[in-house]
């Protein structure tokens, strides 16, 4: 395909080389209009003077009048003109000398006259005006022919100044085109350009709006925000390959270093080595079976059992093995729900989204607070909404987007081997999987963290 | 010598500790980003081995804000990030080597060992002064071809003499080097180490004394003779 500069260049030269031809063939056409009229009324004039002087004397010398004397004779008006004149009183004619037939007779109406172009007999190409002047006797039809040979050498020579104007002005007009369609898509070439510029390290709004043509706008800020989420889309995936990166590489260079360290050393080999090497491979384990579940949960749905979870009693059940851990950081518990309340989906994934809720609650929330869960039904054709919340004062608001990241994790979860961040983006796969919606929101003024698992189409 | 490590993974930075003592470093733990700059900024540690993915403070910013600081000591980045542009980004923010995990034992100590020696000035890990020569990287040092039978402070303390030889070295500054952080010496502990090794070095040849008191200014390591 052309590129549209190309095809601007062209189409705008396609239009000026019509517009020139147009304008050319208009003025041609005026041009042997106006000639053709001119000779029009000197014809008409010369036909009055061809009446007058053989009806009543001729200016020249043997150029007699009909009437005062000498029949009809010659009266030269020049070469190129030819007349003939037929008297109304005798039926006879004169006619000039360069005139070798009869030239047609026209009819014209009294004191009127009839303009024609033709062909003589003699292959001259003539206009001919034929007038009627007079009545009774002294009336007389003239016609007088002039050859047109003349008019079309003047038409020649302005179609030739048209032709060489046309050309010089079509030189011009490819210029002036070339130019104004180079300066008016130059705003695309800017984007075209800085767009060819671009690689992932150089995403991000890149085009300036108030720079661009009002045209462009939408295109630009289209982009701008394509950029700005492709930014952020490459950001989370260099964060992610990072950490996994880290969180993979890190066991194996704790076994390795063990290993060598044993090999190298062999005394170092006791009890508080085979310990850390147990505790890598569970690092490396847990990091590595999470990253199996979630990828198994975002292949293709398959067919997940579809039964009600009491969330009262799963919420109970889910807490007592943390309760230890949260009776030690001094949470309570807060289960507003009612006991007839049923979650509906996968038993399973339901307990993996609300095991790692409430874990990561146990976890992370402030020392002495609370943790409030609470589940309601809209209406009995809809999923219940469920909301685990608590207070997470050092969690940083702008944290609360990253918090489904995989391996996000706050800095003082970083320290802890138990957390390999996969938790919480393991719930929303699950709930995902049901159908359903997961959030988080905090409030800024207490810190209040509440993670909301909802029906997906509210 | 004596290094800062910083890293979070504390069994890493467990049995990467242990292996550099057992290899003769004196070595300073810190499982933080803010405590590793603290640390370094108030120790002149011979080498730093530095995490990139800390909590609190990022390997990278700590880095650059060591540098910013005025701060040369060797860095040797450890981490986990082992793309091109990490480790491009690593040795452009001020790091002196960089090294992926994981790693085999060896490398990291023949890296620090050679940050070490390029932080006092030397590129060969061996060193001579008279007839007592010192390998670094083998560990191993020699009087007159006789091995010598030295501790890992000792060899500490004799490499970081032979490092600065013909300078004069307070006790301050050799016990810096020489002890942890944790370690608490007592007030003559550099004495004590001192005559240790002037002893062993006296056993292994008859040659003139290397090490010598400067009285109210320290010891300095220099063949006389």
């Amino acid at each position: 395909m052309k590129s549209i500069r190309q095809r601007l260049s062209l189409l705008f030269l396609a239009g000026f080389g019509v517009l020139w031809i147009l304008a050319g063939a208009a003025v041609c056409y005026s041009y042997r209009a106006g000639l053709l009229a001119g000779m029009e009324s000197e014809l008409q004039a010369l036909a009055r003077q061809v009446r007058m002087n053989q009806m009543v004397g001729g200016p020249g010398p043997g150029q007699g009048p009909r009437h005062g004397g000498g029949g009809p004779s010659a009266f030269d008006l020049g070469p190129d003109i030819r007349w003939q004149i037929w008297f109304v009183e005798d039926g006879d004619s004169a006619r000039s000398d360069n005139l070798t037939a009869d030239l047609p007779r026209l009819n014209p109406p009294l004191g009127g006259s009839v303009t024609r172009t033709l062909t003589l007999d003699d292959g001259v190409h003539v206009m001919l005006v034929s007038g009627r002047f007079g009545m009774g006797e002294r009336g007389a039809e003239v016609a007088v022919a002039r050859d047109l040979a003349g008019v079309r050498r003047k038409l020649l020579g302005v179609f030739a100044g048209i032709l060489i104007a046309g050309l010089a002005g079509a030189g011009v007009s490819m210029l002036w085109v070339f130019r104004v369609v180079r300066e008016g898509l130059s705003p695309i070439r800017r984007i075209a350009d800085k767009v060819e510029a671009m690689d992932a390290d150089s995403l991000g709004p890149a085009f300036e709006v108030d720079e661009t043509p009002i045209e462009l706008h939408p295109i630009v800020t289209r982009l701008n925000g394509l950029m700005e989420r492709l930014e952020e889309g490459i950001a989370r995936e260099r964060r992610f390959s990072s950490d996994l990166s880290h969180e993979i590489r890190t066991p194996i260079a704790e076994l390795r270093m063990i290993a060598e360290s044993a090999l190298k050393w062999p005394e170092e080999a006791g009890q508080d080595a085979w310990k850390s090497a147990v505790e890598s491979l569970d690092r490396m384990e847990n990091v590595t079976l999470a990253m199996l579940r979630l990828a198994r949960l975002e292949r293709s749905p398959t067919e997940r059992p579809n039964e009600n979870l009491p969330l009262r009693q799963t919420i109970e059940e889910l807490w007592k093995p943390l309760s230890e851990k949260a009776a030690a950081r001094r949470l309570e518990l807060n289960l507003e729900c009612d006991a007839e309340i049923a979650v509906v989906g996968d038993p399973t994934l339901w307990r993996n989204v609300l095991g790692n809720l409430l874990g990561n609650a146990a976890d992370y929330a402030d020392e002495g607070s609370q943790v409030a869960v609470s589940g309601d039904r809209a209406a009995t054709d809809r999923n219940a909404t469920v909301r685990i919340g608590n207070s997470a004062g050092a969690l940083k608001q702008e944290d609360v987007a990253r918090l489904f990241d995989r391996f996000w994790r706050g800095d003082t979860a970083r320290e802890e081997s138990a957390h390999c961040g996969l938790g919480l983006p393991l719930a929303r796969a699950c709930a995902e999987a049901m159908g359903l919606r997961i959030s988080a929101a905090r409030r800024p003024n207490d810190g209040w963290l509440e993670i909301r698992v909802e029906p997906g189409d509210s | 010598m004596r290094v800062l490590l910083v890293e979070d993974s504390a069994r890493l930075r467990d049995s990467v500790a242990k292996a550099l003592r057992r290899s003769g470093y004196a070595v300073d733990e810190s499982a933080d980003g803010e405590d590793g700059l603290w640390r370094a900024q108030e120790v002149d540690y011979d080498a730093v081995i530095l995490d990139l993915m800390l909590p609190k403070l990022d390997g990278m910013e700590l880095l650059a804000r060591l540098r910013e600081a005025g701060k040369e000591t060797p860095v040797l980045i450890l981490t986990a990030r082992g793309e091109v542009e990490d480790r491009v980004a690593g040795l452009r923010g001020g790091a002196d080597d960089y090294l992926c995990k994981p790693f085999a034992l060896e490398e990291l100590l023949a890296r620090v060992d050679a940050l070490c020696r390029r932080g006092h000035g030397r590129g060969s890990s061996v060193i001579r002064e008279g007839d007592l020569e010192i390998d670094i990287d083998a560990r191993a040092a020699s009087r007159g071809g006789e091995p010598l039978d030295l501790t890992a402070r000792e060899f500490r303390l004799l490499q970081i003499l032979m490092l600065q030889r013909r300078r004069i070295l307070s006790r301050e500054q050799l016990e810096r080097h020489l002890y942890e952080e944790r370690d608490e010496p007592m007030s003559n502990a550099v004495d004590a180490a001192v005559y240790q090794l002037r002893r062993k070095l006296k056993a292994a040849g008859a040659g003139s004394p290397l090490i010598h008191t400067r009285r109210g200014q320290g010891y300095v390591l220099e063949d006389c003779g």
